[in-house]
């Protein structure tokens, strides 16, 4: 029965069974790789949204309020990353995509596409977080703007130089791995450390977007538009010049050559067996 | 001849195709010498960024001098995980010489290559400096981040301090990611608890001695900002620090091995003439 697996219990404690990871479609892998950043950048959208204003929830100490931030932020990013990593590298960030697409080791019509997904996703959380609170509560979703004395040319600045950062890192922990493939196990971790570190800095100067998506989202919701080209031209910047680092400079220049036997089987996903 | 992949249209991930593998072909010395020194560069010129902005960005506005230890650590720390991990694969990454001391001490560094990595660090910490000063306006500049002794601090009581959490940090170093042949799969989650070290380190000198644990950390902004009071105490401090970590792992902690051919190891038959790109 075409459906009947999905009333069925999974277990992996048969000894007698061996999972074998069938060949996809490229149609249903770039569908599931397109859902991924959906869903992702939908929840970290959400978390983000609310982590500001959970910390502007009463009279605190403003730094207290800059941890609490960060941390949530970072957390969640490595979280999420973590659930659906495995799908589509899990970028969840308009600026990482083009990073990537600068490396050369994404397409640019996957980054395109990617990036309109990111971008929904992001409306879709901004929707929510609105949905969640009562008015008084949801003020301007924590929409991104620039401090009392950061002029535009400095708000894009910061926000170029620290998501350079954010995207060096992503790129070093999840890109340019063929030293140890297996630190893509732990790359989430890493890339929650980068947007502590970015937003934590941030926060008090541009609002610490370092993600296009994660302005956009509330920006539209709560029609916040003051200088909001910053976190856009801003981090896209970032991304290509950190692309830029790692190809030109830091990448290893490795080879691809044909497997040495060759009786392998196609139908094996991602595996050739003897 | 190679041919160098140019940007795609469409994405292709040669770890999904089965025809295919990857390579590593050696990396020549000069090749190598330059990525190492670009990589500690970059490192530290972010590093510098981090840890001056941070200070930055504590004083940015009133508020609990607690709070303030937690975010300048927190910042500092999580900055430095993520940029050993970024590029760890690259070189040793030191982002620090005092770091790159207990390396040397601990022979995992060469004399030449750890003098030039501190070159490196230099460069990069005034070029880091001096991307902050040009991103924060006056009233935010905050001297850059410099570090200062407390009221009441005296000079030998901060090289004390300074000395003990960089002891630490490099004690830190040396056991994840240098002395760790009970499990070399830890150099993958090292670079967290050096992060997690830096972190405690700032956190509790951040109030009393600035909790710097790096004199390039101090180095650039100073240079950028002019402010030099009590500089020595980040240097000497740190360094005499590193040797401790290094003296203390290297004759008291480190286990003994050896290193022997590995018995019926067979070369694989790979012929990197078939190559049809770089990737």
């Amino acid at each position: 029965m075409p459906f009947l697996h999905l009333f069925t219990p999974y277990t992996n404690a048969d000894n007698t069974k061996l999972i074998l990871r069938v060949n996809e479609s490229r149609l249903r892998l770039f569908t599931r790789q397109l859902l991924a950043e959906f869903f992702g950048t939908l929840f970290v959208v959400y978390i983000v949204s609310g982590s500001t204003l959970a910390a502007n929830f009463a009279v605190s100490d403003p730094i207290v309020r800059v941890c609490l931030i960060c941390l949530v932020q970072g957390f969640a990013f490595a979280a999420i990353i973590w659930s659906i990593s495995g799908i589509s590298g899990c970028q969840l960030n308009p600026a990482v995509t083009v990073g990537c697409v600068t490396t050369g080791r994404m397409g640019i019509l996957n980054g395109i596409a990617f990036i309109i997904f990111q971008c929904v996703g992001a409306l879709v959380g901004a929707g929510m977080m609105k949905a969640s609170l009562p008015t008084f509560y949801e003020r301007d979703l924590s929409a991104t703007t620039l401090a009392t004395g950061v002029n535009v040319a400095r708000g894009f600045f910061l926000e170029m130089v620290t998501t350079s950062f954010l995207v060096f890192v992503v790129l070093g922990v999840a890109v340019y791995n063929e030293w140890d493939p297996k630190i893509s196990r732990v790359a989430p971790l890493a890339i929650g450390c980068a947007v502590i570190a970015g937003v934590g800095f941030l926060n008090l100067f541009t609002g610490g977007s370092l993600n296009p998506a994660r302005s956009f989202g509330p920006a539209v919701f709560s029609d916040t538009w003051h200088r909001h080209y910053i976190y856009w031209f801003g981090p896209i910047c970032g991304g290509i010049i950190a692309g830029l680092f790692w190809r030109i400079f830091l990448s290893e220049k490795v080879l691809l050559i044909d497997r040495p036997y060759t009786d392998f089987h196609r139908s094996t996903y991602g595996t050739a067996t003897k | 001849m190679v041919k160098v992949v140019p940007l795609r249209f469409i994405t292709y991930d040669p770890l999904k195709d089965p025809s295919k593998m990857i390579y590593r072909r050696p990396i020549s010395k000069p090749v190598k010498a330059f990525k190492g020194f670009f990589s500690e560069f970059l490192g530290t010129l972010y590093l510098v960024y981090f840890c001056g902005g941070s200070v930055c960005a504590a004083f940015a506005v009133a508020g609990d001098s607690a709070a303030r230890a937690l975010l300048g650590g927190l910042i500092q720390g999580m900055a430095l995980a993520a940029l050993i991990w970024a590029v760890s694969g690259v070189s040793g990454c030191n982002l620090n010489p005092a770091v790159t001391l207990a390396n040397l001490l601990s022979g995992r560094v060469g004399l030449i290559d750890s003098l030039y990595y501190v070159a490196a660090q230099i460069l990069g910490c005034i070029a880091g400096a001096g991307i902050l000063y040009g991103c924060l306006p006056n009233m935010y500049r905050i001297d850059l981040g410099v570090p200062h002794l407390a009221p009441g601090m005296n000079t030998g009581q901060a090289f004390l301090m300074e000395m003990m959490l960089t002891s630490i940090l490099c004690l830190c170093v040396l056991g994840t990611s240098v002395f760790n042949v009970w499990d070399r799969r830890l150099n993958r989650i090292a670079p967290f608890a050096i992060g997690l070290a830096l972190f405690i380190g700032v956190a509790i000198g951040f109030n009393f001695s600035g909790g710097a644990l790096n004199p390039v950390r101090v180095l650039g902004p100073s240079i950028i900002s002019g402010v030099w009071s009590h500089h020595w105490v980040y240097w000497l401090g740190p360094i005499v620090g590193a040797i401790l970590a290094a003296f203390i792992y290297r004759c008291l902690l480190q286990e003994r091995f050896d290193v022997i051919e590995r018995p019926g190891y067979i070369a694989p038959l790979i012929d990197p003439s078939t190559a049809v790109s770089s990737y």
